[in-house]
This record gives C-alpha cells, structure tokens and sequence, in this order.
C-alpha cells in the first residue's frame, strides 16, 4: 500500500481528487445509459435532470424500448457481425505474421534488426488518410470495394505495430535459457518458437489478441470509406447513422452505443491487469 | 520446466511439415469457403427476379406496406427488395457515386432526390428513359418536378413525390394578437412573429433548417430567390450570378432573424427534426418545413402536442416571405424521383415496378397516408381526393411555384460549398456580403470545372 | 567520471565493426539469422503492400489534376498552390493544429496528476486504474457519438452545465470554437488514461530511494518533482508526446462524428475532397501528402529530442 498522509487535509483532497476523477470519468456512460432507458419527450427535456423520471408512464415501462428498436433492426446485428468478422480476421492474420516478426526481432540477432524495428514502429505515426485515395482506386481496379478485405487490408497495416511491440515485449520477457535448452537437444528455431514461446507467453499472446482485437474494432475511417452497404458496415459506421429520414431516434442511437461499448468495457475491465502491463511494456521499451 | 521437442531431427522436420501443410490447407480452404459467403467478395446481384429498390428510411412503415403489396400482387414473378439508405440525403448520395464508381453496384431501382439526375446522367450512370416514359406521360406531370428529371435533353427520373418549402404558422395565436393574414414579406413576419411571441410567450418566432446539410442549402437557396436573387444563369449553365445586391438582401434577411432575437442561434444546428419538434411543442410561432409537417402536427404518436382535432384550425400554411412586397414567392423543390440503374440487368421489371410506384391509386395512398405531394397535375382538382387530403389544396399552389436547385453535374460540390457559407452567413461568423463573394467565387470555379 | 571513463574505455576496447554487406553475408550464411529474415519478411511485405506503394502513388498523383471522366493531367505543384489557397485548408489546419495543442497539453496535465497519484498508492488503487480503462475502451467514434448526444442543446447535459456556468450564450455545436473546445474535451476525456498508463511506467522505474535520499537532503515535493521525477520521466514523456501529438494531428473520427460533418481537420479535409467532392479529389490528395510530410517532420523533431535526451542522460 501506499504511504499516508502526513497533512489530513491532503488526504481529503487528495481522495477528493480521486472520487472527482472516477466520477467524471464514468459519467458519460452513466449518462447516455439513462438516455437509453427514458422516454423521448425527457430525452429533449430543459433542463436535463440528473436522474430519470418518468420511468413507469403508462401504459407500459418505457425502459427498454430503446433496446427493443436496436435489438429488432437487422442492420445492427449485421453490423455487429461485420465488425467481429473485420476485426477478427485482422487479429489472426496480424499475429500469425506479427508474432514470427516478433520473434526474430526478440531473439536474433541479425544486422538490420534495429532499423527494421523502427521502421515498423514508424508505421503507427502514419496518418491513414493519406493512403485512402490511392487505395481506393486500387481496390477498384481489384473489384473489392464493398467487401470485408477492403477493409481488412488496411487495418492489418494499422495493427501490426501494436501486435509486433507488444508481441516484442512479452517475448523479451521470457528467459532464453529455456529455447537455448531447446536449441542444445536439437531444435531449430521454428521449433523453438512453436513448442516453446508460443506456450509460454500464452497469456502475452492472449492480451496481445484481444488489445489488436478491440484496435481493429474501433476503425472507422476506412470502414466508412469501403463498406458501401450493410452486408459490410461494421458497427462504428452504424451507430452515427442510428437516424431515419425526418427524424433522428437519440434514444437508439444511445442504447446502440451502449450495447456496443458495454462488451468492450467488460473484455477492458476483465484483462485490466494485463492491458496496462501490456501497454506500458510495449511503450517504453 | 524441461522441453521435450522430440527425438531426432527427422521425426521434428516431419512434424514441421506436416503442421506446415495442414495449416496452409486449412488457410486456404477458409479463405476459400468464406470467399463465397456475402461481404467477402462484392455483393452479388439478387438472385434473378430480384429487383433492388433503394431509399431512405421507412418511419411510418408506409412505404414497405405499399411494396409488399406490389411483391404479393406479383406472386413471385418480381420480387422488390427494399434496401433502406442513409436519412441524410447527402450521405445517400456519397454511398450511389461510390457504388457507381466501383463498377454499377447492385441497385436497380433508385428513390433518388431530386438535385441527382443531372449529376448521375451526366457520367451516364442511370438510363435514359424517354423510351418507356412518353411525351404524353410526361405531360401529366408538373413542370418544377418533371424538370429535374431532365438532363441535356433527355429524362432520367419519373418524379416521387414532389416536396416544397412552406411557411407554417399559428393561425390562432396570430389571430389573437390581432394578424388575419400571414405575412408576405421578411418584414412583416418579424413584426408579428415579435409580436406574437411576446403576447402569447412562445420561446422562438421563426424556425428553419440551418444546419450545414442539404437541408440547409434548400434554407438559404429560398431566401437567395425570395430576396430576388439567382444562384445559376438559366441561359448559360456555367454562369454563376449569385453575386447581385437581390442575393444580399435575402440572405441579410435571414441573419437579421437571428440578430434580432425572433430565431435562436440554434436554428443553426437543426435539421427537419429539431425544427419540427420545436413546432410540435408549441415552442415556435413560424416554422418553415416540407410538407409531410401536416401528417405530423396531427398525430400525437410522433410526440405532436397539438390536439389532433383542433390542430388544422391552430395551424396555417403560407407562402414563403419575400423580400420585396409584391415579387413572386420561390419554394425550394425537393422530393424524390425514381431513377433507373444504368448497370441493371432487369430494366424492364424496373419501370414495371416504377410504374406501379406511380399509379394514381399509388399517389392517393402516399398522399393521405404520408402527406406526400403528388407530382402530376390532376390529382389538384381531384375534388374527392382533395377532401380526403386538405393539404392538397395549398399545395397545389406551392408545387407550381417551386425553384430548383442548380441543376449542373457537380451539384454536389456546390452543395458542400453552399452549406458552409449558408450556415456561417447565418450563424453571423461571416458577414452576408462575404459568403456572398465566397460563393460567387467557389461556385464559379466549379461550375467552370472542365472535363473530357 | 568513472563510469564514462569506464564506457570510454569499454568503446575503444571493442573491436572495429565490420562493414554492412560483409555483416549481411555473415548473416546469410549463419542459418538462425538467415531465418531470422523470413520470419520479419511477411510483416514487411505487407507494410510495403499496404503502406509505402499506395503512399507513393499518393504522391504522385498529387501532381495531376484528376477530374471525373477525364485523362488525368500533369500539373505540377498546382494542386498545392490551390490548396494553400483554399480558405477551408487553411481554417482545417488552424482547428487540427488548435486542437492537437490543447489536447496534448491538457492530457499531460491530468495524466501526470494520475500517474503520480496511481504511483504513490492508495486504497483503492486498483479500481480506479481499471475506471480509468474504460473510455479508452470505446469506439472513438462512439464516444463522439455519446458525447454530441450529451453537446445537444436540447436535453444535453453538457449544454446546460455550459449555459450556467455562463460558458457560452448559444449552443455549443452552433460555433465551430466551441465545437473545437468540446472535441478537445471529449478527447482529453478518452485518452488522459492512456497516457497516464505510460507515464505511469516511466515513473515505476525510478527507484524509491532516490526519492529516499532527496527528502534526507530536505527536499520538497515540488522540488522533488521538479529536480528527480520530470528529468527522469523525461524518455517516457517524449515516447508519449510522440504518440499523442501524432494521434492528434490525424485527428478524423472524432470530428467527424461529433460535429456531423461540420467541423474540419486536416484528415476531414482529405476525405472529403477524395471520397465526397467531385472535382476537389486532387486537393484531398495534395493535403493527404500535406498530411504524411508534416508527420514525417513532426517524428523527426521528436526523436531527434529523444534521441539527445536518452544520450546525454548517459
């Protein structure tokens, strides 16, 4: 635990500080849950109360009606199925290639391992707009805008860095005694990766997957670029669209945000410990 | 923790090798399999007698009623997929070019908003259609909607339904303040909107859509024409004349509605939404807003306060003011049009399917249920229908005196520009004058833009 | 003085490095560091795939002029001349360079108070990491989302706090300044953790005892700020100034979502000239190039100041 405070007003302030930060922090998703749940004359109420009213207005709880509309448009399923399968195939195919690179960069030392670290390094500063028109009219010539690839190409570029860093990271941590072993009886070192690193840093590999995961998720600009219609639309692009013609459902738009993000924040507060490690590892080194 | 990797070299090369291989075939075979589901190679026309119908979302339920009627009466011969599209129309828009530019996409029929045909003709992407769609036809048809179909001579879209910007207002406040008529001029309607809303305590006088969309462009166009203004030369299609002291004065007259505390700055953020909520609420005295606004005042399932059955008597319809007393009043045209993917491998279920969309028992049914204007003439003097549907009696007068955008194949561009300088002229971070000169400057450029 | 002396010594002791191409051919020759180039082989492929060909088209492109239905042009630096002077440019580089400013600033601010905070310890210290988690868990755009729900004027709870704290007289999405101010907030909002999880680390690596030793000497908490933690944080600051002003200069999804549309940077710029317009495509592409140059330049500057901090500390 931590040292105590020598000053009691420090200490009042200090958890003050605290408190005040978790509360601002949490709020918005307090907020725009209760938007979820109210009834839309009190979505547009001046001034906005803090706590719901109105909750049982006859004739029936309006409570999950916001949900209901989300849960029964087919749009927003498929849209959630598109992005699991988007940022799905992007974290398979980041670690396969990813976790190899990750390795020799971790483990061999070969002469452009440096410069070759940098350079993939130097890749998350790349500012993704300047590349959607040139692929644009590649994938044109492709044919494969509007399908899940168009979108999947660029976000592995996006990825990789995060997926070889962190990778890196846990890899580094691993004593080499063990693959020096495996070497001595005779492996090489595909061997060595495979049956040994790969076991070991499991739970590395496993953060790894879901923080590539939920990066992939989270992609909008090229999945509003190429995804021309619902059969590809991943859910960042669905939920702003959350509107019809004349008039726009802030009800659905909240509760769509918050079915969206609510697994998300669960996957975070589940693997805490091994995202901030994972983080923080793969930054500074 | 010791590894135990195998014995020998040559048992390990195998296993390698077999991991290897397997791995490449279950790669390959996934890539494979999913390669023929959808979203993995670009979406596949509908299955044949599938006909692709695209449009903005269905609220009221109306239109999916009216086509599953179509698909029941068809047994199975045509059967009308409704792909719903973005609300905003702009996004709508950017979603066609982008299916168009990738190869045709897989629509066939297109509810498209009026400023499109020009825009999708002129890089020949929706089909010609004087073929099917005769002189005679056409004839039936009001000129503002049947003219934006047009496009260097031929017709590309069998007009929707035909929408105008009206000024609606509280008869019965105004009445009680002392006003029988509406006003006529930007002048009048600030004095009694001030008026107004002082006796009776409404929050805001005037309200409209300001936002920087469509919706704001058709705003601003009216108060451009109504100051007496032209945007394009309608002799010369690469001439842009919106710079004339008429232009000024209509947009001066919209700024000055903010300044002078008869419309919240707000108006700059709202949309048909928020406007027509404000009116639903009681909160404004005049709003100016498209026609499907009379099916939603009297209906209190869209959060209406009106008293349904005294709402048409509370509630008035006008003309949009002017600048000047006496000169004619201009409406911004909007609405839709059905337009023909020029890609479609199944023209004709199209215009079979276009034409049932546009039968007359197709525009009564839209007219009472939806308050959609037709856009053909008779259906004005209809005395019957008339009866089922008041509107139509304003309206009539309001569709004959709309404006159209311009009409130019880079619209779309000048939109963007338009709602800029729209909405900052508004909003008075720019002075009138300058989003004058900017506009006349940008759209030049555009309109000017030379291709082939 | 004796370690640099002791370095000194270790330098002059090892033997001269042998040329690249020679070290290349050993490499080769060794199996485990030939091995070593296949498996970094399929990350390059991809990022030269993905990553530098469509950048060099992109620069290339930028000197034609593109118009729908028409053979492209050469045209030199015109496209630049004509985005220089394009009013809508010049106002997306005032708001992306406005906002990156204040939003970096800021998170620095609020993330060093919780690093240190979350160092030091205190009951409870767990969860409030795992709190602190939670924004950086949502879509950026979904936050934006969230947050103009909570921006609206009517029923939003962040316009009325904003009207009675005398903030701002109309509503906040109407002006494009406080729009600007408000896409700072909802960022700060969403990465402050983030960067304090970085400084964080930084900060677990200075030992105790130095801190130990300082309060001996009579040291305050300010000057032990100031004198051991800020030069000894300093390598981690600079990774996460890298980060975050690089994150911030590219700012899209956020804007976007939040303002609908209205509020321009410098990636909404390029968007909206290549994906929307009709006849501004070579402009987008012109500030896409605009976009990569300037974070070229930005990265260079940043570890060129790493780079002397992390030698001259030795």
């Amino acid at each position: 635990m931590g040292k105590s405070f020598e000053n009691p007003w420090m200490r009042i302030a200090f958890y003050g500080a605290m408190v005040l930060f978790v509360l601002m922090t949490l709020f918005p998703l307090y907020w725009v849950f209760k938007m979820s749940i109210v009834t839309p004359e009190e979505l547009f109420k001046t001034p906005p109360s803090l706590l719901p009213t109105n909750l049982d207005i006859a004739p029936a709880p309006y409570f999950f009606t916001a949900y209901e509309t989300v849960f029964a448009d087919p749009d927003f399923k498929a849209a959630i199925v598109n992005s699991i399968v988007v940022a799905g195939i992007t974290t398979v195919i980041c670690l396969t290639v990813g976790s190899v690179c990750a390795y020799a960069l971790a483990r061999i030392n070969f002469v452009f391992r440096t410069p070759i670290q940098a350079f993939i390094l130097a890749i998350s500063f790349f500012p993704a707009v300047a590349i959607i028109a040139p692929l644009f009219l590649q994938f044109q010539t492709f044919g494969i805008i509007g399908t899940y690839w168009a979108m999947i190409i660029p976000d592995i570029l996006f990825a990789l860095p995060l997926t070889v860093f962190l990778l890196l990271a846990y890899f580094r941590e691993l004593p080499a005694g063990l693959e020096e072993a495996a070497k001595v009886d005779g492996a090489n070192i595909w061997q060595a990766f495979f049956r040994i690193t790969i076991p070991l840093s499991a739970p590395g590999v496993v953060t790894t997957a879901i923080l590539t995961f939920i990066f992939a998720w989270n992609e909008f600009l090229f999945a509003n670029t190429f995804a021309l219609d619902i059969t590809t639309q991943p859910a960042t692009v669905v939920i702003p669209q959350f509107a019809t013609t004349y008039t726009t459902d802030f009800g659905a738009q909240a509760a769509a945000s918050i079915v969206v993000t609510l697994p998300l924040v669960a996957l975070v507060l589940i693997f805490q410990r091994r995202i901030v490690s994972g983080l923080t590892a793969g930054a500074v080194k | 923790m010791t590894a135990r990797i195998g014995n020998g070299r040559s048992r390990a090369v195998t296993r390698r090798k077999f991991l290897k291989t397997t791995g490449a075939g279950v790669a390959g075979a996934t890539l494979l399999g999913t390669g023929a589901c959808a979203g993995f190679t670009p979406s596949v026309e509908g299955s044949a007698g599938t006909l692709v119908f695209t449009h903005g979302p269905d609220d009221s339920g109306n239109k999916t009623k009216w086509i599953d009627k179509f698909n029941e009466e068809q047994k199975g011969k045509i059967v009308v997929e409704y792909r719903e599209m973005p609300a905003d129309t702009g996004q709508y828009f950017d979603k066609m070019r982008t299916e168009f530019q990738a190869g045709g996409g897989t629509t066939d029929v297109i509810g498209g908003d009026v400023i499109w045909p020009a825009q999708f003709a002129a890089n020949g992407w929706i089909m010609e259609l004087s073929e099917v769609f005769t002189e005679e036809r056409q004839a039936d048809f009001l000129e503002g909607p049947l003219a934006s179909g047009k496009f260097e001579g031929g017709i590309y879209g069998v007009p929707w339904y035909a929408d105008a910007g009206m000024l609606w207002y509280r008869r019965d406040l105004l009445k009680k303040s002392g006003f029988d008529d509406p006003p006529e001029t930007w002048d009048e309607l600030m004095e009694i909107a001030a008026k107004v809303q002082s006796e009776s305590g409404l929050l805001y006088g005037y309200v409209g859509q300001g936002s920087e969309y469509e919706g704001g462009v058709c705003n601003g166009c009216e108060f451009v024409w109504n100051g007496g203004g032209e945007i394009l030369d309608p002799n010369d299609p690469t001439n842009i004349i919106i710079d004339s002291p008429e232009s000024l004065r209509g947009l001066e007259a919209e700024a000055l509605l903010v300044s002078e505390g008869i419309t919240p700055l707000a108006m700059a953020t709202y949309k048909e939404t928020e406007s027509l909520t404000a009116f639903k609420n009681q909160d404004a005295v005049f709003l100016r807003n498209w026609p499907y606004t009379y099916a939603e005042i009297g209906d209190p399932a869209t959060g209406s306060t009106f008293d349904p059955k005294t709402v048409y008597d509370q509630v008035g319809v006008a003309a949009i003011p002017v600048s000047e007393t006496g000169s004619k009043s201009f409406r911004c045209l909007g609405g839709w049009s059905f337009l023909i993917n020029n890609f479609s491998t199944k023209k004709e279920q199209a215009w079979e399917f276009i034409q049932y969309m546009t039968s007359p028992e197709a525009r009564e049914f839209f007219a009472i249920n939806e308050s959609n204007l037709p856009p053909e003439k008779s259906f004005y003097e209809d005395k019957a229908l008339l009866k089922k549907q008041p509107l139509l009696e304003v309206a009539g007068a309001a569709v004959a005196a709309t404006k159209p955008r311009p009409v130019h194949r880079f619209y779309s561009d000048m939109s963007l520009k338009m709602a800029e300088e729209y909405n900052e002229s508004l909003k008075g971070e720019t002075e009138p004058q300058d989003a004058i000169v900017t506009l006349q400057d940008q759209l030049s450029r555009i309109a000017q833009t030379k291709t082939g | 003085m004796a370690v640099a002396t002791g370095a000194r010594a270790r330098k002059s002791a090892k033997p001269k490095r042998a040329g690249v191409f020679s070290r290349l051919k050993g490499d080769f020759a060794n199996p485990e560091r030939r091995t070593a180039y296949y498996m970094v082989a399929p990350v390059l492929l991809l990022v030269l795939l993905i990553g530098l060909w469509p950048v060099t088209y992109a620069i290339y492109l930028s000197f034609l002029k593109i118009l729908p239905e028409t053979a492209p042009s050469f045209v030199g630096l015109q496209n630049y001349i004509d985005m220089f002077s394009d009013p809508t440019f010049r106002g997306a580089v005032l708001n992306t360079a406005v906002f990156t400013v204040l939003s970096v600033v800021l998170e620095f601010v609020f993330g060093i108070g919780i690093a240190l905070a979350l160092n030091r310890g205190f009951a409870g210290q767990g969860s409030v990491r795992a709190i602190a988690l939670v924004p950086w868990a949502f879509p950026t755009v979904v936050s934006a989302v969230m947050w103009r729900l909570m921006y609206q004027q009517q029923g939003g709870i962040m316009a009325y706090i904003a009207l009675k704290l005398n903030l701002i007289a109309g509503p906040i999405l109407a002006s494009e300044q406080a729009t600007l101010f408000a896409a700072v907030i909802v960022d700060v909002w969403k990465t402050t953790p983030f960067v304090a999880l970085l400084l964080l680390a930084g900060l677990q690596v200075i030992p105790a005892d130095t801190y130990e030793a300082a309060r001996v000497d009579g040291a305050n908490a300010w000057q032990q700020f100031s004198r051991i933690t800020l030069p000894l944080l300093k390598p981690a600051i600079a990774v996460a100034l890298l980060f975050r002003t690089l994150d911030a200069w590219r700012v899209y999804d956020l804007f976007w979502a939040m303002s609908d549309r209205t509020l321009e940077s410098l990636s909404t710029y390029v968007f909206k000239g290549v994906r929307i317009s009709q006849v501004d495509f070579s402009l987008g592409d012109a500030a896409a190039v605009f976009i990569f140059l300037t974070s070229l330049v930005l990265a260079f500057i940043f570890l060129k100041g790493l780079g002397t901090e992390s030698s001259g500390g030795g």
